[in-house]
């Protein structure tokens, strides 16, 4: 082999990547491993760091503790509810900010702007009195609503719509096809991407929400799924390899997104992070 | 342009409506409420009774909230200073485009994906006291049993530790692009200026990214107080309030003791908090970073 | 039938007033180009015809209808814009096909008229690519052809081959040209570019500030400007302007009345008598200088000259010689000078009828 193989500079930067990939994926290992342990497996000291049979019951188990296909279903329907909630809330605003004058603009902008801010947990006590007062506790409403109008999204939609040249425009406009059309025909095609990126972030943040969840409700009625698994190790605390079943099936879909957009959502979060 | 007159005129604001009456209803009014409630006293079932600024008096002799605060405020130096420490080293070191490195940084954001409660869950069963794989570790060189999560004086750390292994690939994420920016031509004019390795760094590298790193602490700072999901899974508060932070204080009082007036007060406090730290970034930021 | 009249026409964004009283007459099927230096209001006459913008005052009328009124979409024209416009997320086909949909065309007629207009402008193995996929000569030819398709009587184009490479530049020049002898539209071209604008335009349309300089084919453009801006905007190097009262009195003596400078183009000063017509000899006109620049440009030598009281002129020669830079005398015809009053505006008329007895005088 070559000769800067053996430099002590590389040897190094070789451990520290080794312990770099350790650090990050051992704790992914470990879940996944645990999942499929037997309980005698995964209390046995030392512990095993393979498994020789699959427990595919684990899941069955962790499925059936809990009502997991209740959780499931809150999951998703909030999650798509927010997704489509958002674009149809976030795109006239954005379109409007972007392409119209209008008295009062200023202003408005500026109060989309301050509510980026506002860390929303804060928060959430006076709304969660508002919704107790109004009946609309342990609705999906509750957990939908407040969460469409995100600040960031009309923000980075506003970007999109603004880059359009005009030009392009006003060929349309040339080609005799009115506002509206121009909307629908080129524009919005033209802020897909923007609106893709929107909906994987939300789709994550959603996903994954536990505090809003847990603050605005007091059933299980519109629960999600971090809480049914929460509620799984609340209950199976002494069954490791359940917890960890229940929580694979948790962080899966965003995994199999995950391995599908990651170049997507790389960049979809360097963008939220660097506005 | 043209076209009829009255509905294109109310047409932008039909249009931006939805979306502002929301943010008025879920931010603004909420804040105004917020302080509102912070001079009663409530159950949340019975009535309301005013009590002027009895809930901060108590707030601020309560030991309980001592704690919590001093909780808050070190949890998120140890977050913060850790984040954006292992966050730069870890963007220095993967800097170069290579295979072995960009599957590093993608494996470092992982966890930024996954929901706190899965990782909360993942990590409470290594942190655990008898069965857990750290300890397993630990005593393979001879070390005694540590209470991850049941020691008080470890757990806020262990908490800490949670939180930075999540977050931090999503810094480096920003702080690499940020490096990203900077225009060869500056190394290249240090390179004939025959600058040492240390200048360069610190004149060039650290200048050109410090606007990121100022935008990331306080990134950080903010998403501290913020800190629930791990608290609530691993620890609950505990061990005998060793984890119990602002915001979690906030949700306990409110959901369990039903001190609305009191939970409110809390808010109010961590709000003015919040909102001085920004007003400081940004105060800061006109004058001192160095921009491009 | 799709000539286009301007009548008082004035635009104002707010106070600022960019055109003030324009009045222009485009002829049917004339390759019109208006030019100018950027900011002299000759993008946004384009425009306010095509109806992106509108005029503040006065009247549009194309084909002897009056625009004002009239959707960009409905005028019967079609435009390309600097940058192409293309719809990004659009197959070419459905880039052409859009104004055609639009305009409620039959699908079956759609289809023929792309596939020709496709073959055309060959582009029709990029039928289905996005726009993006393309070169810059594709992309060029698409913004076209999404005109072409639509038949209009009126072409306006925006300064469309400024992002082209020089060699693609001039063959697209060729194919412009060719394009309206076989369309026999109406074309109104924008460019600031002088070479572009002589070497396609049956009529040139000088702008500055807002006001029209100076209306003329290229030919008169060039040999008879109308004022010095036109005078120096024209031809490379610029039309040498000289202040007559720094001057040789054989000059002055030529000057018609009220005439305050005088000029020649670099091309009809020369270094030897031999150069000018025997005839004209003994008429013309000889300039002491010093030469103190060279510019070889293959076919033509441009030098530069240092004259008495620090005005200088450029001189264009076809030789091959190269010439010392040191002091020289050069010789102009009293027939290739043009003189301007005091407002820069053109005296025409008595600069032909001079005297040759000064001629001995000066060169002694």
């Amino acid at each position: 082999m070559k000769d800067w193989v053996r430099t002590p500079k590389f040897i190094i930067r070789l451990l520290l990547s080794l312990l770099l990939i350790i650090v990050f994926l051992a704790p992914f290992y470990w879940m996944f491993l645990s999942a499929f342990k037997t309980l005698d497996e995964v209390i046995a000291v030392p512990p095993k760091f393979w498994v020789d049979k699959l427990q595919w019951v684990n899941f069955q188990q962790a499925f059936t503790r809990i009502n997991f296909m209740h959780y499931t279903k809150n999951s998703i329907i909030i999650t798509a509810g927010t997704i489509i909630g958002q674009i149809l809330v976030v795109v006239p605003a954005a379109y409007a900010f972007a392409r119209y004058q209008f008295r009062g603009k200023g202003v408005l902008f500026g109060l989309v702007l301050f509510t980026m801010m506002i860390p929303g947990q804060l928060i959430f006590l006076p709304i969660f009195v508002m919704f107790a007062k109004t009946g609309l506790l342990n609705t999906y409403i509750s957990l939908i609503v407040p969460f469409i109008a995100s600040g960031m999204a009309i923000f980075m939609l506003r970007q999109t719509f603004m880059q359009i040249p005009d030009s392009i425009l006003e060929a349309a406009r040339l080609d005799n096809a009115g506002e509206f059309k121009i909307i629908r025909t080129i524009m919005l095609p033209m802020a897909i991407p923007t609106l893709s990126t929107l909906a994987l972030l939300t789709f994550i943040g959603t996903w994954n929400s536990y505090f809003f969840p847990l603050a605005w409700t007091t059933t299980d009625a519109v629960r999600t799924l971090p809480l049914g698994v929460k509620k799984l190790q609340d209950a199976e605390g002494l069954n490791p390899h359940i917890v960890m079943a229940g929580n694979m099936m948790l962080i899966l879909p965003v995994l199999i997104i995950f391995s599908f957009a990651r170049k997507h959502i790389i960049k979809a979060f360097t963008y939220s992070g660097v506005k | 342009m043209s076209g009829s007159g009255t509905l294109r005129r109310f047409l932008p604001y039909l249009m931006v409506a939805p979306a502002v009456l929301i943010l008025v209803t879920f931010y603004v009014y909420p804040i105004g409420y917020n302080v509102y409630l912070s001079f009663f006293s409530w159950n949340m079932r019975g009535p309301m009774k005013f009590i002027g600024l009895k809930n901060y008096t108590e707030l601020f002799t309560s030991h309980d909230f001592t704690q919590t605060l001093m909780n808050t405020i070190w949890y998120t130096v140890m977050e913060v200073t850790l984040v954006i420490v292992l966050a730069l080293l870890l963007a220095l070191f993967l800097q170069k485009n290579t295979l072995v490195n960009r599957f590093i940084q993608t494996i470092s954001f992982t966890p930024n994906i996954i929901s706190l409660v899965s990782v909360s869950l993942i990590w409470m069963w290594l942190m655990n006291t008898d069965k857990g794989l750290f300890n397993y570790i630990l005593s393979l060189f001879g070390g005694d049993a540590v209470g991850w999560l049941t020691d008080k004086r470890i757990a806020l750390f262990s908490i800490v530790l949670v939180s930075v292994w999540k977050s931090v690939g999503f810094n480096v994420l920003i702080i690499l692009s940020a490096l990203g920016s900077i225009p060869p031509y500056l190394y290249e004019a240090a390179a004939l200026d025959r600058a040492s390795k240390r200048s360069v760094f610190f004149q060039i590298t650290l200048k050109m990214i410090s606007p990121t790193l100022f935008f990331l602490t306080l990134m950080n700072i903010i998403s501290s107080f913020q800190a629930f999901e791990t608290i609530s899974v691993m620890t609950n508060g505990g061990p005998s309030n060793a984890t119990n932070t602002l915001i979690f204080s906030i949700y306990k009082q409110s959901s369990e003791y039903y001190r609305v007036g009191y939970a409110s007060a809390i808010a109010v406090v961590l709000m003015a908090i919040v909102g001085l730290i920004t007003l400081v970034y940004f105060r800061v930021l006109n004058k001192r970073v160095h921009y491009r | 039938m799709s000539s286009i009249v301007l009548e008082n026409v004035e635009k104002k964004y707010g106070d600022k007033s960019i055109i003030e009283n324009l009045n222009l007459t485009i002829e049917s099927g004339s390759f019109t180009v208006l030019v100018g230096p950027s900011g002299c209001g000759k993008s946004t006459t384009l425009r306010m015809i095509a109806g992106l913008e509108e005029n503040t005052g006065g009247t549009i009328f194309i084909g002897g209808q009056n625009m004002n009124k009239v959707e960009p979409g409905k005028r019967n024209l079609a435009m390309v814009f600097q940058n192409y416009a293309l719809y990004p997320t659009m197959t070419v086909e459905q880039n052409i096909e859009y104004g055609l949909k639009n305009n409620k065309v039959p699908k079956e007629e759609r289809k023929r008229l792309i596939e020709d207009i496709a073959e055309t402008v060959g582009i029709t193995k990029h039928l289905h690519k996005k726009p993006e996929f393309l070169s810059g000569g594709e992309r060029q030819r698409l913004a076209l052809a999404r005109a072409m398709v639509k038949k209009p009587a009126i072409f306006l184009m925006d300064e469309p081959l400024s992002n082209l490479d020089a060699k693609l530049r001039q063959q697209m020049r060729t194919e412009l040209i060719e394009l309206h002898k076989k369309l026999g539209a109406t074309f109104v071209y924008v460019t600031h570019d002088q070479v572009e604008a002589m070497s396609m335009g049956t009529k040139i349309v000088l702008m500055d500030g807002g006001k029209v300089m100076q209306e003329d084919t290229p030919r008169r453009m060039y040999q008879q400007p109308d004022n010095i801006f036109s005078s120096k905007f024209i031809g490379t190097p610029a039309m040498n302007i000289l202040e007559l009262q720094y001057s040789q009195n054989a000059l002055q003596q030529l000057a018609p009345k009220g005439a305050k400078y005088v000029g020649f183009r670099p091309e009809k000063i020369k270094f030897n008598l031999d150069a000018i017509e025997p005839a004209a000899r003994n008429s013309v006109i000889a300039f002491e200088g010093v030469l103190t620049a060279r510019e070889i440009l293959g076919a033509e030598t441009i030098y530069k000259a240092d004259l008495d009281r620090s005005q200088n002129i450029a001189i264009k020669c076809f030789d091959s010689l190269e010439r010392d830079l040191s002091k020289t005398t050069m010789y102009v015809e009293p027939t290739h000078l043009a003189f301007f009053d005091n407002d820069e505006k053109r005296i025409y008329g008595t600069n032909s009828t001079s005297k040759s007895s000064e001629l001995s005088s000066e060169r002694s």
